[in-house]
């Protein structure tokens, strides 16, 4: 009898344990992509067709066959961007997380293809200045109704591909280039040199809870379905 | 045959001044170059942002006005935007209503509207022929760099336009460039009136003589009686 309820303890101990080692360190999904740059009124009204912002796409990021199976916990991106000196705090544009292929970010904000996060780019966001410079923001909290939403705009393409937007409601002169030319002096005629620019975007994730359900309950469920099996038969 | 030779004087007299004319004038070619300032102005008229002052210390000389220009700037999601030259360190609303700054006529768009591109107008200068400027302005933006031995440079669009003008680009400096063809002819209309001048006068000189000469001559009337 004592030696049943150590291995059932011990067995919950393991289970418990594997379940915090997961929710501890969680993943990090990573996806680099060429920037795409295209930009679109934002914050449209039909009193304010034009919108009183802008959102540039940033670029459509691969991950994971199975990257709609967890839960996000956290977010971070690096991008090449230009930004108004206006854009910090509360105006500092935004991160838009919506499904492949979108073109009117309003619309898809409003009928659940994108979804925005507290993750912001700030023009103080060391390095800044007044060009086109190399910002990585600090990974910041996703919401539970966040994450569902990023699982499902996920789940809506084979590929798990989603589109990451710079979303601004206050500013139009946002520019996230896709590649820049530079000019180049060389023996008194000019010279271009074009770069082609790109960003990651990291998700920090845990396996989502019914996932985290079917470690700890499965194993516990079949050892003592096993343990009734064995009583029945010594009763026999 | 004394008419003939006062016509003949005329036309002499112009075809000198015609001749005359392009052996006075003289061309030059300026170019300068440097890392864009661009600070933005903002108001309800217009977006201006600023380039960056280039030719420090060049003189006016014998120059008289600015005939042809190119420009090359590093600029992004652009569409007709007005390049401005002048004297606007204080600002690009204020130097506008003073009369300080003049528009070249030079538009700037970029061909893709993702990308920070350097745009070169009105196309590479080994393959094309730079873009005229006004005659009024090319006089005034030379009297501005004769006066003040220098030039600002703004870019100007409309009010909540989206371009963007970059100081620098990574680690690298985005630099604009400018390059004016000044000479010292100014076929402005007065010019052209002063120089007609002396020539009209000397062909109704000399149709008043043929005329004064007709008069003077016996009629068939007169010889007949």
């Amino acid at each position: 009898m004592l030696s049943q309820v150590l291995k059932t303890t011990g067995f919950a101990l393991i289970a418990f344990a594997m379940l915090l080692t997961h929710a501890n360190a969680g993943f990090i999904f990573s996806s680099t992509t060429n920037q795409v740059g295209t930009k679109i009124d934002f914050n449209k009204t039909p009193q304010n067709p034009a919108g009183s912002g802008s959102a540039s796409k940033i670029g459509l990021y691969d991950f994971r066959n199975d990257a709609d199976a967890y839960a996000y916990l956290k977010a971070r991106i690096r991008l090449w961007v230009q930004l108004p000196p206006e854009a910090v705090g509360d105006k500092a544009p935004y991160i838009v997380i919506a499904k492949a292929g979108t073109l009117d970010l309003d619309l898809a904000l409003t009928v659940g293809d994108a979804v925005r996060l507290d993750l912001r780019v700030s023009y103080d966001l060391f390095p800044s200045g007044p060009g086109v410079v190399e910002k990585q923001t600090d990974f910041e909290n996703i919401t539970e109704d966040q994450s569902l939403a990023i699982a499902a705009i996920m789940e809506q393409d084979p590929e798990r591909r989603i589109e990451a937007w710079l979303a601004s409601e206050d500013f139009k002169d946002i520019t996230v280039p896709a590649s820049f030319d530079s000019l180049q002096i060389v023996n008194g005629r000019p010279q271009i040199v074009t770069t082609t620019l790109n960003s990651t975007l990291d998700l920090e994730a845990v396996p989502e809870p019914a996932s985290i359900a079917c470690f700890l309950i499965a194993p516990i469920t079949i050892y003592s379905l096993n343990r009734r099996r064995q009583r029945l038969a010594k009763s026999i | 045959m004394k008419i003939t030779k006062q016509l003949l004087i005329a036309f002499a007299s112009i075809v000198c001044l015609l001749q005359a004319t392009p052996t006075i004038a003289k061309a030059d070619i300026i170019s300068d170059f440097k890392q864009q300032n661009a600070a933005v102005e903002s108001t309800a008229t217009s977006r201006a942002i600023y380039l960056g002052r280039l030719f420090n210390n060049v003189e006016g000389g014998a120059f008289r006005r600015m005939e042809a220009m190119y420009a090359i700037v590093t600029i992004a999601q652009a569409t007709n935007v007005a390049l401005f030259a002048g004297n606007a360190a204080s600002g690009f609303e204020a130097a506008r209503a003073a009369n300080q700054i003049f528009d070249t006529g030079l538009r700037v768009s970029t061909v893709s509207q993702n990308a920070t591109e350097v745009v070169f107008v009105p196309g590479d200068p080994a393959q094309v022929a730079p873009q005229a400027i006004p005659i009024p302005a090319g006089l005034a933006i030379h009297d501005s760099l004769a006066l003040n031995r220098r030039l600002d440079f703004w870019l100007v669009g409309l009010p909540g336009s989206g371009f963007t003008v970059p100081s620098t680009i990574g680690s690298n400096p985005a630099s604009f460039f400018i390059e004016f063809h000044r000479t010292t002819s100014v076929p402005e209309p007065t010019t052209l009136a002063l120089l007609c001048v002396p020539a009209t006068g000397a062909i109704l000189a000399a149709r008043r003589r043929r005329k004064a000469s007709k008069n003077a001559l016996p009629s068939d009337q007169d010889l007949r009686n």
